[in-house]
C-alpha cells in the first residue's frame, strides 16, 4: 500500500515512493474498507497546525525538563537537595531554592509567553474557514477491497449511481478540518490553508493564478501558477455555465474523480513531482482540446497528467489578483512544505559562549578541590578536636569516620555552591537579547526607502487590454506598493555613511526631514526599515571576525538593474534606453512604413538584428505583466535583469503585454502580435540560460529564442566555418541562417569591453526550428513528462538537444549600481584587518572591475590571478605565486637587514596582495591544492572568486573556516547564498530584491552592505567588551564574596558555618549584585563611537580575542581571591579575641562580624564595578549607587524581622551605631580596591592601548570645545 | 509580512534607544590620580595615628586562671593581681575562653529562639533547631523537652568571678548593661514557671545568659561579665580576683582568662585598625609621590598621537 506514514518517511532517501491521494471517491475520500479507516486517517496528518512547544497540560513538566537539561540548573538542583537535609546543610534551603526558583520561573514565564503567542497564531490560522466540496453521502453498498497498488482499476461505473447528489455541496469548514484529497475553493486574497494542487482558476483562458509567497520565502513579487489544461478545461465548463444552478455545478465535481501520486512530503519549496490520474467521463471529453491533449496519454479510462511545482500552491501563500481557484489538497498540516521548512537553522554558538562553559567547569573543578580539601581537613579537625568538645555533644553518639567524611563533603559542596556564578547564564541571555534590541533600534543601521506611488516613466499606452487585469481592489493597495517598490527609479539613500561622523543635530534634522516628507502627501511614502537580529548569541562573535565572504549582486550592488548598452549584430548601441533601437528601425526605413518593417523584418541587417533582439527580450523571460491604475504595464520577475530588459524593450515600443493561455502577446509599436508558447526551458543557476520555443501565429513558423551567460551560450552558437558566408545570405526569414564569424568575434570583443566597465552581460541568440523537427522533439518531451523517474535529467538532455546551433543576435550590458557607501565600507573593513573575499558568478573582467570600483583592489597592491583550465596548469600557477611571494618576502627581509630602519614596518604593511581566482580553478583547488591555495590566500588581504557556482560558495567558506579556525562571516542576499550563510560562523542576510530567504537563514539581517562595518566594528566590538566585562565581573563577584566565607572555615572548626546572613546570601546574586553586570553589558563603551568610526585599526584590539580569554577569567578570579583573603584576614585581625566594639565594652560575636564583613565586601564588590565602568550615563549611576542602597535596605529589613530571622535581629542597626564599623568599612574598601586602581592607572598611564590614546584625545578635544 | 509590520514600528529617536545618553567618560589622568593618592595619604595617616593613640591608652589585663594550681576545677580560689597603673572607671570585666568553638555550625544553630522568647514550643519539627539537645533522653515526649533546649543554652559558662581590693573588700560590680539592649528588650523573655518541659532554669532575661547566647565569632573569644562603674575610685594596686571554677575546658585544651579592660571611643585595645590606616595612608602617599615624580620627569602627554603604534 503506497501510503506514507511516519515510519516509511525514513525510507524516502533510499527509494522514491509516492503516496496516493484519492479524491472524490467514496469512503472518506479514500478507497479503503471500513476496518482500515482509522488507520488511514492516522497516516495522513490532519491540517491542524501546532507550532507550540507545549500544551497547557504538559507545560510545567516539559518546560522543567527542558530547563534542567542545562547543567548549571542540574547543579543547583543538587545543591538545593543538599540544603534540604538539615543534618548536612550549612545553608538554609531558601538560599538556593529562591534564586533557582527565580531563574527557572523567569525562564518559564518567558517560554510560556512565547508559546502563547504561537498558540494564538496557530489558533487564528486553524480556525479560518474555507469552502470545501462536500462529498455526496454514499448509499450503503458492498465494500470494495482495499487497493494494493496504484494500478488497481478505479471503481466501476455502476457505483457512481449509488450516492445522493443532493447531499453534495460546497460547505464552509475550519482550516483544521481540511483533509488530504479535499477539493477546495479559495477566493482572492485568501491565504492558502494547505499544500494544494491547482485544478483550475477564474482566469478562463489558461487557468493561471497569481500567488504571493512573502510569508513563505519573503519574495513580494507575484508568482504565477498554472493549472493543467485537462483539469482546467473541465472546470472551465463549470465556470462558463454560470447560468446553471449550483446543484448542476456540483454535479460536475462529482464527475471529477481520480487519484494523485506524489512525492513524500519534503521540505523543498521549489520542487514537486507527481502524476494525476484523472478518470475521464466520455461525454466530457472536449474536442477543442485535442491540441492540448498532446500532452496527455489517453488510455481508455484514465488520463494521466504530470504535475510539477507549477501546480502546487503552498500553505502560507496568498492568492492575489485571481477571483478564485479550485484545488485538491495534497499535503496537510505538518506535512506541508511550510511546516517542514520551519525547522530552525543550525544553532550557532559564539566562541565566548564556549569559553564560558569551560570556565564554569574550571570554576567547578576549583570548587571541588576546595571541597575535597575541606573534607579532609574537616574530618581531621572533627576527629582530633571537636569530638573532644563536650559542649558539642558529639561524644554521646560519635559518627563513624565514613559518615563524617560524607557529611562534610556534602556540607562543603553546598557551602561553596555559589562560587559557581549561578546567574551568569541567565544574565547573559537577557543581556544579549537586549543588545540585539539596541542594534535593531539603531537608526544608523536603518534604511529609509521612498516608495513612489506614481510611475515617473510615462509612455504611450494602449488601453485595450486593461479591463482584463483590472480587478484590483482596495485590498491590493499593499501589493501595488510592493510592485512600485520594485520598479523604483529614484531612491533615497540616507546619507549616514559610516566613515563620516554624524553629529546629533545632523541626524535629528535628517529624521525631521523624513517626517515632513512622509506627512506631506500621498505621492511618496517613506518606509523605515530596521535590521533584525535573529541570533543574538553571536553579538560578541562579531568582534572576532577575520574573514568576510561577500556575495556581489544585491549585496554590494543595488540589484536594481539598468540596461546600459547593448551590442547587436556586432554594433554597439550606447543608449538603448532612449529609444535608440527604435530609431534604428525608424530612420533607415525611408521606403517602408514602420509597421511593414516590423512585420517584414526590415531592410537592412541592422534592422533585422535589432528587431530580433527586441523580440527576444520581450518574449524570452519568465516575468509577469500587470497594469497599474494608469494602464502602464508593470513587470514582476524573480530576476531583476529581466525587468530591466523588458523595460528597455518597452521604451523601444516593443511591449510585453501578457502571457496567457499558452500565448505570449506583445505589442510592437501599436500593433499587437501573438506568439504561441510551445515550450519554455527555464533559467536555473546550473543551466545559466533560458530558452523559449515560439510559434508565430501569422507565419506558422517556429522560433527558439535563447538568452544566457556567455560561458554557456558561446558553445551553443552555430559555428559556421565558411567565413565568406556573409551579408548576401540574408533572406526574408531574417537572421535564421545568418551567422557571421565576424559578428561573433566583434560581439566577444564587446562583451569584454562591457565587462571591463563592470557591466553584466547576457548573450541573446535564436534559431528557427522546422515544424517536423519540433513535433518529433515535442513527442519525446511529453513522453518524458509523464514518467516520474529521472524526469529532470531526461528533460535536461532533451533541452540540450534543442538549444544548439543558435544564431547570435547580440548581447546586453546591464549596470548593477554599487550600493551607497560600499567602497568606504570595504576600505574600512580592510583597514580593520578583516580579509574581504568577494564571491561572485560574474566574469573575471567584471569582477576585477567591480573590485577596483569598490576599493577591494588597489592599483598599488600586487594582484595575483589564478585562471586555469587543467590540473597541471592550476598547480603551476599556484607554485608561481608562492615563489613570487617568497621572493618578495625575502627582499623585504633583506631590506630590513640592510637598513635598520623602523620605517620598514610601514612598507611591509603597505605591501598588500590581492588574489583573483575563477570557479574552474577552484574545482582543482578543492580536489588537490587546498593547502597551497590557502597559504597564498592567507597572505592576501582581499580575494575575488569569480564565476563561482552556489555550491562552491559554501565550499570556499568551509575550507577557510576549517583551515584557519578564524571567525568567518558570510553576507549575501539571495537564495544561492543561504548555504554560505549557514556555513559561516556568522551569517548575515541582506534584505533585498531577491526575497528574504537569505535573511531568514541568517543570524543578522541587514538592509544595506554599508551597515556591516557599523555592525561589526561598533556593535560587535562593544558587545565583546561588554560581555567580557559582564562575565569577568560575574566570576569575580561570586569568587570574592563566597571565598571569604570559605576562609572563615579555618576558624569555625571546618564546620561549614556560614559567615553571612542567609538573607544576604540569597539576595547577593539575585538582587544586590544583579544590576551592575547587566548595565555593564548594556551601556559600557570603552571608547567613544566616534573614535571607532574614524579609526578602523582599533578593531584589531578586539579581533585578536584578547578581550576575553581563559586568562581573563583566571585574572579576575585571582583578583577576587586576593580581595577575599585581604578582607577576611583584616576582619580576623580586628575581631581577634572578640574585639570590644564601643566604649560601653560591648562584644559583637559572630553576627556582628558577619555584618561587618558583608557590608564592606558588598560595597567594595560594587565599587569594583564602578572602577571597571568607563561610560557613566545616569542609568549606570542609578544602577551602581542604587545597588549599594539596595544592600542597606535589605540589611535593614532583615534587621527588623525578629520572628523569621532572629539571628540578624538588630545586628545591622547595632553596627551602624559603631564608629569602628565605619572606619573598618572604609579601610577595607581601600585595602581591597587600591591595588586594582593602581594597576589600572599604571597600565593606562605607562602602557596605554591604542584605543585609550584615541579616547583620551577625543575627551580632551571635547573638553577644549566646551571651554 | 512580519518585516513590513516591524518597519511600521519605528524605534524612537531617543537618546536611550540610540545609546546616546549623556555620559561621563572618566579617564585616569595623572593630575587627579596623584592628588587623590596624596590626599588619601594625608587623611589616613592622622586617622591611623589617632586610632593607635586611643587604642594605646586603653588598659587591658589578661589573667589566665585555669592553669593556676589553686584554681582546679571545682575549687574556689583567689588570684592576686597587681595593676601597674591605675584603671580609670568604667572598667569592664570579661571572661575569655580559648579554643572554644562557639562558632561551630553544630553549636550555632542549636537553639530555639521562640522558646527563648518565653514561648512554649511543643512542636518537635520546630524544636529540631535544638538538636542534639531537645529532650532529656532524646525521646519525643513533650514533658521531657529541655527548657532551654539546644547546645548553647546547655553549656552556659558558670564560673563566677568577683573582684576585691587588696584589703579583701569586694569591689562593687554591675551586671546590668552587659548584654545588648535589643536582646534584652525583644529576644529574651522569661519562660513561664509552670511551662511545658523539664525546666532547668526559666530566667532567660538574665544578662549573663543573654551574653552567652550571642555566639562568638572566633574560637578565642571574650564575653563581658561585669562592669565597674568606679564607686571606689579608679582601680589600682593589687586586686584580688576570686573565682569559683566550675566550667570544664581541659578536655578540649581550652583556656580560661579574666580580662580587665578600659575602653575608648574606638572600643577596646585594637591595634589592627590604626595600623591599617597608617599603612594604607603611607602606601597611597608614596604612590602619589612616585607617580608625581614620574610625571614630572617624563610626562606622557594625554591623548598625544605620537604614542600610536603606526606613528612610532
Amino acid at each position: 500500500m503506497k501510503i506514507f506514514n511516519k515510519k516509511k518517511r525514513n525510507l524516502k532517501k533510499k527509494r522514491t515512493t509516492y503516496p496516493n491521494i484519492y479524491f472524490n471517491t467514496f469512503k472518506n475520500n479514500f478507497f479503503f474498507s471500513n476496518n482500515n479507516e482509522k488507520k488511514i486517517k492516522s497516516l495522513f496528518s490532519d491540517n491542524e497546525i501546532s507550532t507550540t512547544k507545549y500544551t497547557r497540560y504538559n507545560f510545567i513538566f516539559k518546560n522543567l525538563f527542558e530547563q534542567f537539561k542545562k547543567y548549571t540548573n542540574i547543579y543547583f538542583v543538587i545543591v538545593s537537595v543538599i540544603t534540604l537535609i538539615p543534618e548536612v546543610s550549612p545553608l538554609d534551603p531558601s538560599t538556593t531554592i529562591l534564586p533557582l526558583g527565580l531563574i527557572v520561573g523567569l525562564t518559564a514565564i518567558k517560554e510560556a509567553y512565547e508559546d502563547f503567542k504561537r498558540y494564538r497564531a496557530d489558533k487564528s490560522s486553524n480556525y479560518k474557514e474555507y469552502l470545501i466540496y462536500q462529498l455526496p453521502k454514499p448509499i450503503p453498498q458492498q465494500q470494495q477491497p482495499p487497493l494494493s497498488s496504484s494500478t488497481t482499476p478505479l471503481p466501476q461505473k455502476q457505483q457512481q449511481e449509488n450516492y445522493d447528489i443532493e447531499s453534495s455541496k460546497f460547505k464552509l469548514i475550519k482550516s483544521k478540518n481540511i483533509k488530504v484529497g479535499d477539493i477546495i475553493k479559495i477566493d482572492n486574497n485568501q491565504s492558502i490553508p494547505a499544500d494544494i494542487i491547482l485544478l483550475s482558476s477564474s482566469s478562463l483562458g489558461d487557468g493561471v493564478c497569481f500567488v504571493e509567497t512573502s510569508e513563505l520565502d519573503g519574495e513580494s513579487n507575484l508568482k504565477i501558477f498554472k493549472s493543467c489544461n485537462e483539469t482546467h478545461s473541465k472546470f472551465k465548463n463549470i465556470s462558463l455555465n454560470l447560468n446553471e444552478s449550483q446543484q448542476e455545478q456540483q454535479q460536475q465535481f462529482i464527475k471529477l474523480k481520480g487519484n494523485i501520486q506524489c512525492e513524500f512530503p519534503n521540505n523543498n519549496l521549489y520542487k514537486f513531482k507527481g502524476i494525476l490520474n484523472l478518470e475521464n467521463d466520455n461525454e466530457n471529453n472536449n474536442n477543442d482540446n485535442i491540441e492540448e491533449n498532446l500532452k496527455t496519454t489517453t488510455t481508455t479510462e484514465i488520463t494521466t497528467i504530470s504535475l510539477s511545482e507549477k501546480q502546487l500552491l503552498l500553505r502560507g501563500s496568498t492568492l492575489r489578483n485571481t477571483e478564485f481557484i479550485y484545488g485538491i489538497v495534497v499535503y496537510c498540516g505538518r506535512d506541508t512544505k511550510l511546516s517542514l521548512n520551519q525547522k530552525s537553522p543550525p544553532s550557532k554558538y559564539s566562541t565566548v559562549e564556549k569559553m564560558i562553559s569551560k570556565s564554569v567547569i574550571g570554576i567547578f573543578i576549583f570548587k571541588m578541590i576546595l571541597v575535597i580539601i575541606s573534607t579532609i581537613v574537616g574530618t581531621l579537625v572533627t576527629e582530633r578536636t571537636t569530638n573532644k568538645s563536650w559542649y558539642l555533644w558529639i561524644n554521646e553518639e560519635p559518627d563513624s569516620i565514613g559518615l563524617v567524611i560524607v557529611k562534610t563533603f556534602f556540607a562543603y559542596f553546598a557551602y561553596l555552591s555559589f562560587l559557581v556564578p549561578m546567574s551568569l547564564l541567565i544574565t547573559l541571555e537577557i543581556v544579549k537579547v537586549s543588545q540585539g534590541g539596541f542594534m535593531q533600534f539603531d537608526l544608523l543601521m536603518s534604511y529609509k526607502e521612498k516608495q513612489y506611488r506614481k510611475q515617473l516613466l510615462q509612455y504611450e499606452q494602449n488601453q485595450n487590454n486593461q479591463n482584463q487585469n483590472q480587478n484590483q481592489n482596495n485590498g491590493d493597495l499593499e501589493l501595488q506598493q510592493q510592485q512600485q517598490q520594485q520598479k523604483q527609479f529614484t531612491k533615497s539613500i540616507s546619507s549616514t555613511s559610516i566613515s563620516k561622523s554624524i553629529s546629533k543635530d545632523n541626524l535629528k534634522s535628517e529624521i525631521l526631514k523624513d517626517d515632513d516628507s512622509s506627512g506631506s502627501g500621498r505621492e511618496n511614502k517613506i518606509v523605515h526599515k530596521y535590521m533584525t537580529v535573529k541570533n543574538s548569541n553571536l553579538n560578541d562573535e562579531l568582534a572576532l571576525v577575520k574573514y568576510i565572504f561577500s556575495d556581489k549582486t544585491g549585496t554590494l550592488t543595488e540589484n536594481k538593474m539598468i540596461f546600459k548598452k547593448c551590442s547587436i549584430g556586432g554594433k554597439i548601441y550606447q543608449s538603448p534606453n532612449e529609444s535608440q533601437l527604435l530609431n534604428e528601425i525608424k530612420n533607415k526605413s525611408s521606403s517602408m512604413e514602420l509597421e511593414e518593417i516590423v512585420s517584414e523584418g526590415g531592410e537592412t541587417i541592422d534592422q533585422k538584428f535589432v528587431k530580433e533582439f527586441l523580440i527576444n527580450m520581450t518574449t524570452c523571460h519568465s516575468a509577469v505583466s500587470e497594469l497599474d491604475q494608469d494602464g502602464i504595464a508593470i513587470y514582476q520577475s524573480p530576476s531583476p535583469d529581466e525587468i530591466s530588459l523588458l523595460n528597455c524593450s518597452k521604451l523601444n515600443q516593443f511591449i510585453f503585454k501578457e502571457r496567457n493561455n499558452g500565448e505570449i502577446k506583445i505589442q510592437i509599436l501599436k500593433k499587437e502580435k501573438t506568439f504561441k508558447l510551445l515550450t519554455s526551458m527555464d533559467f536555473t543557476s546550473e543551466r545559466r540560460r533560458m530558452s523559449v520555443v515560439l510559434k508565430d501565429i501569422e507565419t506558422n513558423k517556429i522560433y527558439l529564442y535563447s538568452k544566457g551567460a556567455d560561458s554557456v551560450m558561446m558553445s551553443r552558437l552555430k559555428q559556421d566555418n565558411n567565413i565568406n558566408n556573409n551579408n548576401n545570405n540574408i533572406n526574408n526569414n531574417g537572421l535564421i541562417n545568418y551567422n557571421n564569424q565576424l559578428i561573433i568575434e566583434k560581439t566577444t570583443q564587446h562583451i569584454k569591453e562591457f565587462s571591463n566597465e563592470g557591466l553584466r552581460t547576457l548573450i541573446l541568440a535564436m534559431k528557427e526550428i522546422e515544424i517536423d523537427q519540433f513535433n518529433q522533439w515535442f513527442e519525446k518531451y511529453n513522453s518524458i513528462l509523464n514518467s516520474i523517474e529521472n524526469r529532470e535529467e531526461q528533460i535536461e538532455e532533451l533541452n540540450n538537444q534543442l538549444e544548439n546551433d543558435l544564431t547570435l543576435i547580440g548581447c546586453t550590458a546591464i549596470e548593477d549600481k554599487l550600493q551607497d557607501g560600499v567602497p568606504e565600507t570595504i576600505e574600512f573593513l580592510l583597514n580593520s584587518n578583516i580579509k574581504v573575499w568577494i564571491i561572485t558568478g560574474d566574469k573575471q573582467e567584471t569582477a576585477i572591475n567591480i573590485g577596483y570600483s569598490c576599493k577591494l583592489l588597489s592599483h598599488s597592491n600586487q594582484l595575483f590571478i589564478i585562471n586555469s583550465n587543467s590540473r597541471d596548469n592550476c598547480e603551476q600557477q599556484l607554485n608561481n605565486i608562492i615563489n613570487n611571494l617568497n621572493e618578495i618576502e625575502n627582499n623585504n627581509n633583506n631590506n630590513l637587514n640592510n637598513s635598520n630602519n623602523n620605517n620598514n614596518n610601514l612598507n611591509n604593511n603597505n605591501n598588500n596582495y590581492s588574489l583573483v581566482i575563477d570557479g574552474e580553478s577552484l574545482i582543482f583547488i578543492f580536489l588537490e591544492f587546498e593547502n597551497k591555495f590557502l597559504s597564498i590566500a592567507k597572505k592576501c588581504h582581499s580575494v575575488i572568486c569569480c564565476r563561482v557556482t552556489p555550491i562552491q560558495k559554501s565550499l570556499i567558506v568551509k575550507m577557510v573556516k576549517k583551515d584557519t579556525k578564524e571567525v568567518c562571516l558570510s553576507i549575501g542576499d539571495g537564495a544561492n547564498d543561504v548555504s554560505m550563510i549557514q556555513e559561516a560562523n556568522i551569517g548575515i542576510g541582506i534584505f533585498g530584491n531577491e526575497g528574504s530567504q537569505a535573511s531568514r537563514a541568517s543570524d543578522y539581517s541587514l538592509l544595506r552592505f554599508r551597515h556591516l562595518s557599523r555592525l561589526i566594528t561598533i556593535h560587535g566590538r562593544y558587545s565583546m567588551i561588554r560581555n567580557a566585562a559582564c562575565i569577568r565581573y560575574s566570576f569575580y563577584k561570586n569568587m570574592t564574596f563566597f571565598f571569604i566565607q570559605f576562609l572563615f572555615s579555618i576558624h569555625s572548626g571546618w564546620s561549614s558555618q556560614t559567615l553571612f546572613d542567609d538573607a544576604i546570601i540569597t539576595s547577593f546574586n539575585t538582587v544586590i549584585t544583579a544590576i551592575p553586570p547587566y548595565f555593564m553589558a548594556l551601556f559600557e563603551k570603552d571608547v567613544n563611537e566616534r573614535v571607532l568610526e574614524k579609526n578602523p585599526h582599533l578593531f584589531l584590539e578586539v579581533q585578536n580575542g584578547k578581550q576575553f580569554q581563559y586568562l581573563t577569567i583566571a585574572r579576575s578570579v585571582l583578583g577576587g581571591l586576593y580581595q577575599s583573603v585581604v578582607m577576611y584576614f583584616g576582619l580576623y585581625l580586628l575581631f581577634l579575641d572578640d574585639n570590644i566594639l564601643n566604649q560601653y565594652g560591648k562584644i559583637g560575636g559572630l553576627a556582628i562580624m558577619g555584618s561587618y564583613c558583608a557590608s564592606f565586601s558588598v560595597i567594595s564588590i560594587l565599587l569594583q564595578a564602578a572602577l571597571d565602568i568607563k561610560y557613566w550615563n545616569f542609568i549606570v549611576h542609578i544602577g551602581i549607587w542604587g545597588s549599594i542602597l539596595l544592600y542597606i535596605i535589605i540589611a535593614l529589613i532583615t534587621n527588623s524581622m525578629l520572628p523569621s530571622m532572629p539571628q540578624s535581629y538588630q545586628v545591622f542597626n547595632f553596627s551602624l551605631s559603631l564608629l569602628q564599623f565605619y572606619l573598618m568599612v572604609i579601610i577595607m574598601i581601600f585595602i581591597s580596591l587600591i591595588p586594582t586602581f593602581t594597576s589600572k592607572y599604571i597600565k593606562q598611564q605607562f602602557y596605554p592601548s591604542q584605543s585609550q590614546l584615541l579616547q583620551e584625545n577625543y575627551i580632551l578635544n571635547k573638553r577644549k570645545r566646551r571651554n | 509580512m512580519a518585516i513590513d509590520k516591524d518597519s511600521s514600528k519605528r524605534p524612537a529617536n531617543t537618546a536611550f534607544k540610540q545609546q546616546r545618553l549623556k555620559a561621563w567618560e572618566p579617564i585616569l589622568t595623572p593630575g587627579p590620580v596623584i592628588i587623590a593618592f596624596i590626599v588619601i595619604g594625608i587623611v589616613f595617616i592622622p586617622i591611623g595615628a589617632a586610632i593607635i593613640n586611643s587604642s594605646n591608652k586603653v588598659l587591658e589585663h589578661v589573667i589566665r586562671y585555669d592553669d593556676n594550681p589553686n584554681c582546679q576545677l571545682g575549687q574556689k580560689c583567689t588570684i592576686n593581681y597587681t595593676l601597674p597603673t591605675e584603671m580609670e572607671s568604667p572598667v569592664y570585666l570579661y571572661y575569655k575562653l580559648d579554643n572554644f568553638y562557639q562558632n561551630h555550625r553544630r553549636y550555632v544553630k542549636s537553639r530555639n529562639d521562640d522558646q527563648l522568647r518565653g514561648i512554649e514550643v511543643t512542636d518537635f519539627s520546630k524544636l529540631k533547631d535544638c538538636e542534639p539537645l531537645i529532650t532529656t533522653d532524646g525521646s519525643e515526649d513533650v514533658n521531657k523537652i529541655l527548657v532551654p533546649c539546644g547546645l548553647i543554652a546547655n553549656s552556659v559558662f558558670n564560673d563566677s568571678i568577683s573582684l576585691a581590693d587588696a584589703s579583701g573588700n569586694l569591689i562593687n560590680l554591675t551586671k546590668k548593661g552587659i548584654a545588648w539592649q535589643s536582646d534584652i528588650d525583644k529576644k529574651f523573655k522569661n519562660y513561664p514557671e509552670n511551662g511545658v518541659g523539664v525546666i532547668n532554669f526559666s530566667n532567660f532575661e538574665d544578662e549573663d545568659f543573654i551574653v552567652w547566647m550571642r555566639t562568638a565569632a572566633l574560637p578565642d573569644f571574650k564575653k563581658l561579665y561585669r562592669i565597674y562603674h568606679g564607686q571606689n575610685g579608679p582601680l589600682s594596686g593589687t586586686i584580688q580576683i576570686r573565682i569559683d571554677n566550675k566550667y570544664p575546658v581541659a578536655s578540649f585544651d581550652g583556656k580560661k582568662y579574666v580580662v580587665l579592660s578600659t575602653t575608648s571611643w574606638i572600643g577596646g585595645k585594637n591595634p589592627f585598625l590604626g595600623y591599617a590606616y597608617i599603612i594604607v595612608g603611607i602606601i597611597c602617599f608614596v604612590q602619589g609621590v612616585v607617580f608625581a615624580i614620574k610625571h614630572k620627569i617624563s610626562p606622557r602627554v594625554l591623548g598625544s598621537p605620537k604614542y600610536l603604534e603606526w606613528n612610532k
